[in-house]
């Protein structure tokens, strides 16, 4: 494969382009006629333009995800020139770099054992690849847990030890964590940025395969105008109902979409935060994201970085790719609708802050264009949520007017409407049979299982998801901020309990919306009828899918489950072994830490040895000691031992005074909690 | 072998022995510092040597120079190896010939710059151009 000119691309690009937004605009403008030409005469015109508008750009970014998967299933059949990673099955290329990439993975008081697990088994793959000497690991962490940093350091030294990786293998923690993840990479820049020419950025549960990150690596040695390679991300790992869904509907239509998102976005990526790689210079010198200043709802840190350092890598002439067909990417799905909820809080909050870099000079207009998108998915269920309630609005005060008569316009629109949302599911079985993967998806009969079974779950969550982002974009507009912690990555099980306590609110308008509705007006009530069942159903629909389901179960069977790659099974059997590994007890480390002097010792390697601490301070933190000699280990917060952990002097004076109290303190306070 | 396991020190050989509860302490501090059994022996056996003719009335008094012999008896028998160091720690309250072990490569510190995001400006102005490759 030749190097890639950038006109090549660029041309393509702006072809591909005109014609796919064409298409978009085109198929938008022709429902907003049949909605418009058939709404009642009488029907006064600002509710008829409350009708068409809403509508209008609901249709938009619904056609648009439609001729996503369109032109994905076109690049799947043909192929595409433009690509930067030779296709799936071409020889592995051997890498000549003389400096090695750095391998991240930025943590926050995560599951130390699925991290681990996953970091060891990529350290293997890449080992049997046989060019693991051009890659360095780096575990970020910015854990403000006590227990959970004394574990990882824990767990980082004996998984060196085991590894023989010492030289390999590094582990850095934060002391000051500002800017959460991408504060974190920008210190590992800061620190060691000079040393790798790239760096390839993980998120605590992703998984690569040697193959894919060696690939990657070697594409960003042949296209120097690239900045940025993301893979496409497929989950994995879960078990519950609405995770393996997640999994299944990621792996039947995903690669469609991928392909399709390719097509349109070519050198203009979007950066989805992790499974990526970097060129670290040129992310050094555009991408350290300033405080938004303004000073409504929206300023402060942008905590949905991924977006922004992608146009701004671009904004500074870096290409960005999306290798729509690079097998060997993975993730985990959240456990439970719940957790998706929860986890989509967050995001909301920081996709809503890109309106203000949508204004800022130089960004283009594509990228504009995807920061809009970002936005428009959760604004999207709030326009969605005003369309009900204004159609609902309509049929209270005018029972008289059939709003949508069963004409040829409204049927052209109700067919078109049900291909836009339902018919690229054939793409992906498509594709499926292209590839002879139907058996991996557990045969034909589990397939068209699980495909009916997907349908009707997302029809009823998508309402459900409708009433949360809404609240949320609310919410974030009222200037109420979201707690960004640790993303839960396992569970399931939500007890009934539970559901209603979250849910009860939907349920409750879902029903008082439905009765009012099919007494005065019982046609718009059947019109409605699919997202009244989803508001009505949000209680049992959530504990339904938050069950664990049986690991051989042929419902949403993916090729990771029938036919999992080895890295997949690597991590299995290393998640487990490590799950019993004593580094990972879950016995309070801070006493070890002050009592073992072994321990005291190892953690000592960690932390500066600072001699120039206050008076003052020194005194404050002087009595937190009295108070653990006093009391015992549990006297002090979280907060305090992570204070005491970090002074290497006092945590020395704690470690030999301890040793000297009374036998009887001694004991019960510390030596029976080791 | 566990931590339990190690600490499983035997009880001192006399109640009345007036460095019994020290001594005890010092056999549990060695016993955490992966050295030999034999050995731990040894060192408390030699730290006997170097205890004051009469005892400190005070418990923490008493320990402190237990492990202060220990720490003597140590350097006699391993020199100066990190064990020494250890009970040298446990004594003073700081690790005085201490070298902090790397957790990562050498840091070679680079200064980035903050990117700019202004505001597109309506005003009839020349747009500066973004610095970078193109």
């Amino acid at each position: 494969m030749g190097k890639l000119t950038q006109p090549a691309w660029r041309s393509a690009a702006t072809w591909r382009r005109s014609f796919f937004f064409t298409a978009i605009v085109s198929l938008t403008a022709l429902a907003s006629y049949w909605l418009g030409a058939k709404l009642p005469n009488e029907l006064p015109w600002f509710w008829q333009a409350l009708v068409i508008l809403p509508f209008s750009i609901l249709f938009f970014w619904l056609t648009l995800g439609f001729m996503t998967a369109v032109t994905g299933l076109w690049v799947m059949i043909r192929g595409d020139p433009y690509r930067i990673i030779p296709p799936p099955g071409s020889a592995l290329p051997v890498l000549t770099t003389k400096q090695s990439t750095a391998i991240l993975l930025p943590i926050y008081n995560e599951e130390i054992a699925y991290v681990y697990a996953g970091l060891k088994s990529i350290y293997q793959s890449l080992e049997q690849t046989g060019q693991l000497a051009h890659f360095e690991f780096y575990i970020l962490s910015d854990s403000d847990d006590a227990s959970n940093w004394l574990r990882e350091e824990s767990a980082w030294s004996a998984l060196c030890r085991e590894l023989g990786a010492s030289e390999r293998i590094h582990y850095r923690r934060r002391k000051h964590r500002t800017k959460k993840k991408s504060g974190n990479v920008m210190d590992f820049c800061r620190r060691w940025g000079k040393r790798h020419p790239y760096m390839i950025v993980l998120d605590a549960d992703s998984l690569m395969t040697g193959e894919a990150l060696v690939r990657m690596v070697d594409a960003m040695e042949r296209h120097p105008q690239v900045g940025l390679i993301q893979t496409p991300l497929y989950t994995i790992g879960l078990d519950t109902l609405y995770a393996r869904g997640q999994q299944f509907v990621n792996r039947l239509y995903g690669p469609v979409f991928f392909a399709g998102l390719h097509y349109w976005w070519l050198g203009d990526s979007q950066y989805w935060g992790h499974n990526v790689i970097l060129r670290t210079q040129a992310f050094m010198e555009h991408c350290h994201l300033p405080k938004l200043s303004d000073r409504g709802v929206l300023s402060g840190e942008i905590l949905s970085h991924d977006f922004v350092e992608a146009a701004l890598l671009n904004r500074a002439g870096w290409e960005t790719w999306l290798v729509h067909d690079l097998e060997g990417s993975f993730e985990r799905p959240p456990p439970t609708l719940t957790d998706a909820l929860k986890r989509d809080r967050r995001w909301c909050q920081g996709n809503l802050q890109h309106w203000l870099v949508i204004w800022s000079q130089g960004i283009s207009h594509l990228h504009r264009f995807l920061l809009l998108g970002g936005i428009m998915s959760y604004v999207g269920s709030l326009i969605w949520l005003a369309w009900l309630l204004i159609l609902t609005v309509i049929a209270l005060v005018y029972p008289e007017f059939t709003l949508i008569p069963l004409s040829q316009e409204n049927t052209a629109l109700l067919g078109l409407t049900l291909i836009l949302l339902f018919f690229y599911k054939t793409f992906g079985l498509i594709q499926a049979l292209r590839k002879g993967s139907i058996g991996l998806f557990g045969g034909g009969f589990a397939l068209a299982r699980s495909v009916l079974v997907e349908t009707i779950l997302s029809m009823l969550t998508a309402p459900v998801r409708m009433m949360y982002y809404s609240k949320f974009v609310v919410q974030i507009l009222r200037g109420k901020r979201a707690n960004w912690g640790t993303q839960q990555r396992t569970g399931g099980g939500l007890s009934w309990q539970d559901a209603a306590r979250e849910y009860a609110w939907i349920t409750a308008i879902g029903l008082a919306w439905g009765s009012v509705l099919s007494i005065i007006n019982p046609m718009a009530f059947l019109w409605m009828s699919p997202v009244l069942a989803g508001l009505v159903l949000s209680i049992p629909l959530a504990v339904l899918t938050s069950a664990q389901t049986k690991p051989q179960s042929s419902l949403f069977r993916t090729p990771d489950e029938t036919a999992p790659d080895a890295i997949l099974r690597a991590f299995e059997q290393n998640y487990a072994d490590l799950q019993q590994h004593p580094s990972l007890s879950t016995r309070d480390l801070f006493i070890r830490v002050v009592v073992d002097p072994l321990a005291l010792r190892q953690h000592m390697t960690y932390i500066p040895h600072r001699s120039n601490v206050p008076e003052s301070t020194r005194k404050h933190r002087k009595q937190w000691l009295d108070l653990l000699l006093k009391r015992g280990p549990s006297a002090i917060s979280n907060q305090e031992r992570l204070i005491i952990l970090e002074d290497a002097g006092m945590l020395c004076q704690l470690h030999t005074e301890v040793w000297q109290l009374p036998e009887e303190k001694f004991n019960r306070m510390w030596m029976a909690k080791l | 072998m566990s931590l339990s396991n190690k600490l499983a020190v035997p009880q001192a050989s006399s109640s009345k022995d007036p460095w019994a509860l020290a001594r005890r302490r010092a056999r549990a501090y060695l016993s955490l510092q992966d050295l030999p059994e034999v050995t731990c022996e040894q060192i408390l056996q030699q730290a006997q040597f170097y205890l004051p003719a009469k005892p400190p009335k005070a418990e923490a008094e008493q320990i402190q120079a237990y492990l202060q012999s220990a720490q003597q008896a140590t350097q006699l028998l391993l020199g100066g190896t990190y064990s020494a160091q250890l009970v040298n720690s446990a004594n003073n309250g700081r690790f005085a010939n201490w070298t902090a072990r790397k957790t990562g490569p050498k840091v070679e510190r680079s200064s980035i710059k903050l990117a700019p995001l202004e505001a597109i400006s309506l005003r009839l102005k020349p747009v500066q151009a973004a610095s970078g490759r193109n």
